[in-house]
């Protein structure tokens, strides 16, 4: 399961690089869990695109630097 | 002769029997269209994932070229060379260890065209915390960094250094991020 582009900017301030360090493991820990949940239903893609609609917890682009 | 078979005869070993495992699992794949879309626009990314799901993910690969960030760890050299015979070329070091280096190697090595891939947690640990250097990377570099995990159904799970997913064949699902027989 691929999540989605974490994109952090050259112009990032070094005490700013916190954040996308903890968007990136929030992510992993969001994507191992939907997947762990997934893979326990004998459609897991179609659950997976289920839970997502009905929790909304589709991920977005993030991009720190901007 | 211990060290032999480690580093000579353990390898091919592994590297088939991940293959192996590969093809007893049917796969799912999800998201794998954002990283299409990347490629499309002639972007290389920074895959990364926690390390103790990494055992799978060289069937996960979709681009054409990537260096793996290895830590110099002995164990290291055994995991370095299981990753070529999936066409991987390791870059050795760690945050402990020859961390630097490493990632001036990862950041000539997107520059000169091919992806990376690192486990931001480390061999070490804390597992699932996220270190530093992929952030620098991204940011050396420019790529965008893309989370990506694995689960299966039925697994074991044990220790080397921190928890390992082993999965069991035959596992009713497995899903990833990719299809390796596409």
């Amino acid at each position: 399961m691929w999540g989605q582009p974490i994109w952090v900017k050259a112009e990032l301030a070094n005490d700013k690089l916190f954040e996308p360090r903890l968007e990136l493991e929030r992510s992993l820990n969001r994507l191992t869990a939907q997947a762990e949940l997934a893979v326990q239903n004998s459609d897991p893609v179609q659950y997976f695109l289920r839970s997502q609609s009905s929790h909304n917890m589709i991920d977005t682009d993030e991009t720190f630097g901007v | 002769m211990l060290n032999w078979m480690k580093l000579s005869v353990a390898p091919p070993l592994a590297a088939r029997t991940i293959r192996l495992l590969g093809h007893t699992m049917r796969v799912s794949t999800i998201g794998g269209e954002t990283v299409d879309e990347l490629y499309g626009q002639g972007k290389r990314i920074i895959i990364a994932f926690w390390h103790g799901r990494q055992l799978m993910m060289p069937l996960a690969y979709r681009g054409q070229l990537a260096s793996i960030l290895i830590s110099q760890h002995r164990d290291g050299e055994i995991i370095a060379r299981i990753m070529q015979y999936f066409g991987f070329k390791a870059i050795r070091g760690s945050s402990t260890r020859g961390g630097l280096r490493a990632i001036r190697q990862l950041v000539k090595a997107g520059r000169d065209g091919g992806d990376l891939v690192v486990t931001p947690d480390g061999p070490k640990g804390p597992a699932c915390k996220v270190q530093s250097g992929v952030v620098y990377l991204a940011k050396a570099t420019g790529f965008p960094i893309i989370p990506l995990t694995f689960a299966c159904s039925k697994k074991k799970s044990f220790r080397v250094g921190i928890t390992f997913k082993f999965p069991i064949p035959v596992g009713r699902d497995y899903l990833c991020g990719a299809n390796p027989y596409g």
